[in-house]
């Protein structure tokens, strides 16, 4: 089971991630693409015209990194949401594990999340980012992003099945999440009493913690990192207990 | 062998169609009703190792239904499935078949998905090929075959699964008369190995020439049970 576990998500991942780029002549390079016109967008609007770095150093790299993983939260949680329905085929015919659906729609995203962070990194190469010790801590980081993505994935996925108008409403969320969140602006042009409220959001610190390991901003206090961490936990667990309890009936009701 | 004892499915048809963001605003405050569609009653069976079993009867009578719950795809509403030997876990060919896949793409995903490991069909790949007569096209788009052609090399993956119960859902209807002939050498293959096979078919020649019990439901009931020609011919009349 275990064995054949592994090998039914990667086949599925593989065969979507060819899927994905088929039939399109640039391929992979489309989600390179994604985060960089995102990325100059946003420079020029609000590093160019309006100044909202206020002088910050590296402030370019600041955005492009914040850019490129919230294109992966958002991202993975948007497909993994419609996943089971879009396999809703598969679901109703044949007995298989759900959450290898989920898990190898989630590793697409992840792999090009991956990919991207490489071109994040080797750009901070070339223009002599100065990268800190707690650099160390990135694989920590990133495995916590996964996990928070994956949990609201597993929520997100469940309910899609019996509510459709999760569809609009996660997309909403996601809107104002990207203001929530900071990704465009530092944190220093908020003032320094609502820094809680703005970290107490798992995505915001883990943002704010990987950029301290390539950009000297803020540190996030370790108390901070730890209820984050809580929180992500819990929201994991959560997803999984629900995801595990919903998904027999799924076949009923796609 | 697998023993049904008194399964029961009740699906919850709603009385009206509340998909959208609008319906559900305005329709916040009215409760949904919903109308218990009986799509199993009270269903009672067994079933020994090595049987060759046909399960006719109209459209909606809960056949597939039926073989949903065997595989576990479905849960029933009321009652109990005991089975013992590996079920295969799907009842239609060419699940997980891509258009946009090639064949060899499509043997791998089917194969893993019907729950094959990839060195099993590494090892048995020619032998699916050759099954399916489509050597030319290994490497072709699935899209760019014809529906005999999917059907043919579903059938081949399928029959490479390793399990001791197969069910078997319409699977043999798009076929021509020779690959027909073909799909019923190697369920007779499986029958001396002692494996036993579902069928769920209108095919009524094929009942009575292959099966050695039928079942006819009618309505979520159990008509008639036994000899394939009688019950064939009770579904008849």
């Amino acid at each position: 089971m275990n064995k054949h576990f592994f090998e039914l998500v990667r086949e599925l991942a593989i065969n979507e991630f060819k899927l994905k780029y088929k039939n399109s002549a640039l391929g992979y390079v489309w989600s390179l693409v994604k985060p960089l016109a995102l990325f100059l967008v946003l420079y020029l609007v609000f590093s160019v015209f309006l100044r909202i770095a206020g002088g910050m150093e590296y402030y370019q790299f600041y955005l492009l990194l914040g850019i490129i993983i919230w294109i992966f939260f958002a991202d993975t949680t948007m497909i993994c949401m419609h996943s089971i329905v879009a396999k809703g085929h598969l679901i109703k015919k044949v007995k298989i594990p759900k959450i290898a659906i989920i898990l190898s729609a989630s590793c697409v995203t992840f792999i090009t999340f991956i990919i991207d962070l490489a071109v994040f990194f080797i750009l901070g190469l070339i223009f002599h980012l100065p990268f800190q010790i707690n650099l160390i801590y990135l694989p920590l980081y990133i495995l916590e992003l996964y996990l928070l993505a994956l949990g609201i994935a597993f929520i997100l996925s469940t309910a899609y099945v019996w509510f459709r108008d999760l569809d609009h409403i996660w997309q909403i969320i996601l809107q104002i999440g990207f203001y929530i969140t900071p990704i465009i602006y530092p944190m220093s042009v908020l003032p320094a009493k609502y820094h809680f409220y703005v970290l107490i959001n798992p995505l915001a610190q883990i943002m704010q913690s990987m950029r301290s390991s390539a950009i000297q901003s803020d540190i996030v206090q370790a108390p901070m990192i730890w209820l984050n961490l809580l929180i992500v936990l819990w929201i994991f667990t959560i997803g999984i207990l629900i995801f595990n309890k919903k998904s027999k009936y799924f076949a009923e009701y796609i | 062998m697998i023993k049904l004892d008194n399964i029961t499915k009740i699906f919850h048809i709603p009385h009206e169609k509340r998909d959208t963001l609008k319906d559900n605003v305005v329709d916040m405050f009215r409760r949904v009703s919903y109308e218990p569609l009986y799509a199993l009653q009270n269903i009672y069976f067994d079933i020994m190792p090595g049987e060759f079993i046909g399960i006719i009867g109209p459209n909606g009578c809960g056949k597939t239904t039926l073989l949903k719950i065997i595989a576990g795809i479905l849960i029933p509403s009321q009652g109990k499935v005991t089975t013992k030997g590996k079920i295969s876990p799907f009842l239609e060919l060419g699940v997980g078949f891509d258009p946009n896949l090639t064949a060899r793409e499509n043997v791998y995903q089917n194969g893993i998905i019907l729950g094959l490991s990839h060195k099993e069909i590494t090892k048995k790949f020619l032998q699916i090929i050759d099954f399916s007569e489509l050597e030319r096209f290994v490497d072709t788009r699935l899209k760019d075959f014809s529906s005999g052609m999917q059907v043919r090399l579903a059938f081949a993956v399928a029959i490479q699964v390793n399990a001791d119960i197969l069910l078997m859902d319409e699977v043999l209807a798009v076929g021509d008369a020779k690959f027909q002939n073909k799909c019923f050498k190697v369920f007779d293959d499986f029958k001396k190995q002692g494996k036993t096979i579902i069928l769920v078919t209108h095919d009524m020649g094929a009942v009575e020439k292959h099966c050695k019990r039928a079942i006819y439901l009618d309505n979520g009931r159990i008509k008639s049970d036994g000899d394939p020609k009688k019950v064939v011919e009770q579904y008849l009349n």
